[in-house]
């Protein structure tokens, strides 16, 4: 068993991240000085208990020509908004999928998704996919492209 | 921001590669020699690979990703900013360390930045506070419901090759 503070060393080291090598876990496990089973069985468990959403690799799209991203709004009414939100959420070309107030009369959009792409075309057919796969064409959306990022920071974590 | 002349031509090979180990690495002691005999591809291939990437960036980390932390609040913001002073804004907006993101996008409500701290009531100061300096209208739009919160890319094939191949066609 491991203590709170050893687990949260551990956590802290996989978040930042494991080296790419024949044995990972090993490699960490001895310089955190644990087992490398019992780390095995630590990441499966923060798995289990949902406190980590995924444990693998953290791509940059940019590096790979993914150089657009959309804000995807949408005005869906309150008693439908959970289901579309959760079927939208499970998109693969879906990256993030929200809930978030309307604000009348500026701004009637309550669900907001993001998608990236390598430009604004392969954006719009992914969208009018995405919109006939789910049959949602009878929804107002609309596409918000990012025409110049002026920052972009990883998540911060906080305590 | 934009290096598009330093993008990498990606194979199919590769894409699937990089498809694969975003949506997990196993927890065994050999996870690539796992995910090589997935793809059918060499493990010394796969390790040397994806150790390229790395070193170019295209992977930024091998690690767990946190679940947001109920500990942590955030908010998606936007400004309706006139043309001329969208610069002085955003510089402004940047100078708050909360501040995590912020774009311009194409919409009436032109600049979108996300604020993070530790309680609702930090993140309502920091509005606050950009509003009386900014006088444009604000949305403030906090998360009501997440329904799905993981930056996992999809490649496609058709997306990441060279760019003349791209322009023949999306539509497949």
């Amino acid at each position: 068993m491991m203590n709170i503070n050893q687990q949260k060393r551990i956590l802290k080291a996989l978040s930042k991240g494991l080296p790419i090598c024949e044995e990972p876990y090993k490699e960490l496990a001895e310089s955190l000085n644990v087992d490398e089973q019992q780390l095995l069985d630590f990441i499966q468990e923060l798995k289990d208990s949902n406190v980590i959403s995924r444990f693998g690799m953290i791509i940059n799209p940019e590096s790979v020509g993914y150089h657009c991203n959309a804000l995807v709004v949408w005005d869906i009414p309150d008693d439908e908004v959970d289901e579309i939100g959760t079927l939208l959420g499970l998109h693969e070309k879906i990256s993030l999928c929200y809930k978030r107030p309307r604000q009348l009369p500026d701004w009637p959009y309550n669900l907001f998704t993001m998608l990236h792409g390598k430009n604004q075309q392969s954006i719009v057919a992914e969208l009018n996919h995405i919109v006939n796969e789910n049959d949602i064409g009878q929804y107002a959306c609309d596409i918000l492209f990012s025409s110049k990022t002026f920052k972009h920071s990883g998540a911060r974590t906080f305590g | 921001m934009s290096d598009s002349k330093n993008n990498i031509n990606l194979s199919n090979a590769d894409i699937k590669l990089l498809n694969r180990v975003q949506k997990c690495v196993p927890l065994c002691s050999n996870p690539f020699s796992v995910i090589a005999k997935e793809l059918n591809e060499d493990k010394s291939w796969v390790i040397s690979r994806l150790k390229e990437f790395q070193e170019l960036n295209v992977i930024r980390r091998f690690a767990a990703v946190k679940r947001r932390k109920k500990s942590s609040v955030s908010t998606l913001a936007a400004f309706k900013i006139p043309e001329d002073r969208i610069n002085d804004v955003a510089h402004l907006i940047n100078s708050y360390d909360e501040v995590s993101h912020n774009h311009l996008r194409e919409h009436d409500y032109n600049l979108w930045f996300v604020v993070q701290d530790k309680s609702e009531e930090k993140v309502h100061a920091l509005i606050t506070d950009l509003s009386n300096h900014v006088d444009f209208p604000l949305l403030n739009l906090p998360i009501l419901e997440s329904y799905h919160s993981d930056m996992v890319i999809k490649l496609d094939p058709a997306c990441c090759c060279s760019e003349d191949v791209d322009k023949k066609d999306h539509s497949s």
